[in-house]
């Protein structure tokens, strides 16, 4: 496990500033393939995204990596509005099952995940959730789960 | 507050008004409220035999609806043009056959996809010109609606701070802007909540499969695929109008949010169903991470 994590770190360090950096200077519908990135790989974070102003869109990219099962990609798609990064999502394109460990445990990196609190622990005025049902719905939700079990 | 609670249209109401208001008052307005809510239901429900939607799902026709009904078909309108069908007013007879019926049977007959809007239903303001008999449900946005019925018919009484809440779904006024806290209900687990929203002067609307469900289904039925969607276990939406929260709520099933919100202001929070969530940048609340 430890090698996993260690190998998705790697995995995350390495593909982070290719997929940031290579939408600063790609425009939207811009081919995929564009490998424009190189060159301002080295231009620190800060001062590549104060020296431009972006076009809201969603801007997508495939990045491609060697792994020791052969060549992976990976689809990428950022969403920009108002120079600030409002959504991401990422495709899995894992050829070998290897790699899709990786990529699932880099996908649930980047995600964020919701988690319950009890709600006595909370302090609220309300709760919304699915509507509350009448009597009669539970009722007949009742029977019906009564009837299965019979 | 004076807190008034009591069940109808199917789900259970709880009503805030101010604590300044006498009994008396609360009582007369209260009863403005229930007397409003029935007219609704007796149009609008597909639950009762005695409802216009009843009838006009037994006979081809040009139907006058009161005039309550322009704008929330005009919604229902934009929201089918925007999720390519999916959000339908005619779904009514799918989900009754999917056992979602008058006498809540719960099982499933063999099921039709709703024919398309342009087919079989012309709408003219509040007149509505049937093709053929069409058993038409509101469930999607007709709740939303309700509340802000019921919230016009309390401000027109002169009152400013109040709070309607129709099964979880709320509008909230408040004249010294103070926040309600809302807590958000975990999809699987009814005790916890996954975060807070904090609502001020606005309305939110919470959309999930775990109570109106039975089989495989549950009250939101894909009208493509005639399944109740599982990709996303729950959805809130807020916005000034309950009306539009509660449609979005559906609409985000079905729709991309960047494409809903190019046409309605609304915030939103979707727990896909792997947990994981996306929330508009404006949500107004927090959320609780693993």
């Amino acid at each position: 496990m430890q090698n996993t994590v260690q190998r998705v770190s790697i995995l995350v360090a390495a593909l982070l500033p290719v997929v940031v950096l290579g939408f600063f200077v790609m425009k939207p519908k811009d081919s995929p393939q564009s490998s424009t990135s190189v060159a301002a790989a080295t231009v620190p974070l800060t001062a590549a995204a104060s020296a431009f102003t972006f076009t809201n869109g969603t801007y997508s990219t495939t990045v491609s990596y060697s792994s020791p099962g052969g060549a992976d990609s990976l689809g990428v798609s950022v969403t920009l509005k108002g120079d600030v990064i409002v959504d991401v999502a990422v495709t899995e394109m894992a050829n070998d099952p290897a790699s899709q460990t990786f990529q699932d445990a880099f996908v649930a990196g980047y995600k964020t995940f919701v988690v319950g609190k009890n709600i006595a622990d909370v302090q609220l005025s309300k709760v919304s959730g699915s509507s509350l049902t009448s009597q009669a719905f539970n009722d007949a939700l009742s029977a019906i789960k009564t009837q299965a079990e019979a | 507050m004076r807190r008034n609670e009591f069940d109808a249209i199917g789900t259970h109401w709880c009503i805030d008004l101010p604590a300044t208001l006498d009994a008396q008052r609360v009582e007369f307005v209260m009863k403005r409220i229930r007397d409003r809510i029935e007219v609704f239901d007796k149009t609008y429900s597909r639950f009762r035999s005695d409802s216009m939607v009843t009838v006009m799902s037994r006979a081809a026709g040009r139907y006058e609806l009161p005039s309550d009904a322009a704008p929330m078909l005009a919604l229902y309108r934009k929201l089918y043009d925007l999720t390519a069908g999916s959000v339908t007013p005619l779904i009514g007879q799918a989900l009754s056959d999917a056992g979602y019926d008058a006498s809540y049977s719960l099982k499933t007959k063999p099921m039709m996809a709703p024919k398309p809007w342009d087919d079989v239903m012309r709408v003219s303001g509040s007149v509505v010109d049937l093709a053929e008999p069409v058993l038409l449900d509101v469930g999607a946005a007709g709740k939303g609606y309700l509340i802000d019925i019921v919230s016009d018919l309390i401000e027109s009484e002169g009152i400013r701070s109040y709070c309607v809440d129709a099964g979880g779904d709320i509008r909230y006024r408040n004249e010294t802007a103070e926040a309600l806290r809302v807590g958000l209900e975990h999809p699987m687990n009814t005790s916890q909540v996954i975060g807070v929203a904090t609502l001020v002067n606005r309305s939110i609307c919470g959309s999930a499969g775990n109570r109106r469900a039975w089989g495989t289904f549950n009250h939101i039925l894909d009208p493509q695929s005639l399944t109740s969607p599982k990709h996303i276990l729950t959805v809130w939406v807020v916005a000034d109008s309950t009306m539009v929260a509660d449609g979005l709520t559906t609409a985000l099933m079905f729709a991309d949010p960047n494409a809903l919100q190019s046409v309605f202001d609304f915030e939103y929070a979707i727990v896909h169903e792997d947990f994981s969530l996306t929330r508009s940048e404006g949500f107004p609340g927090e959320f609780f991470q693993s």
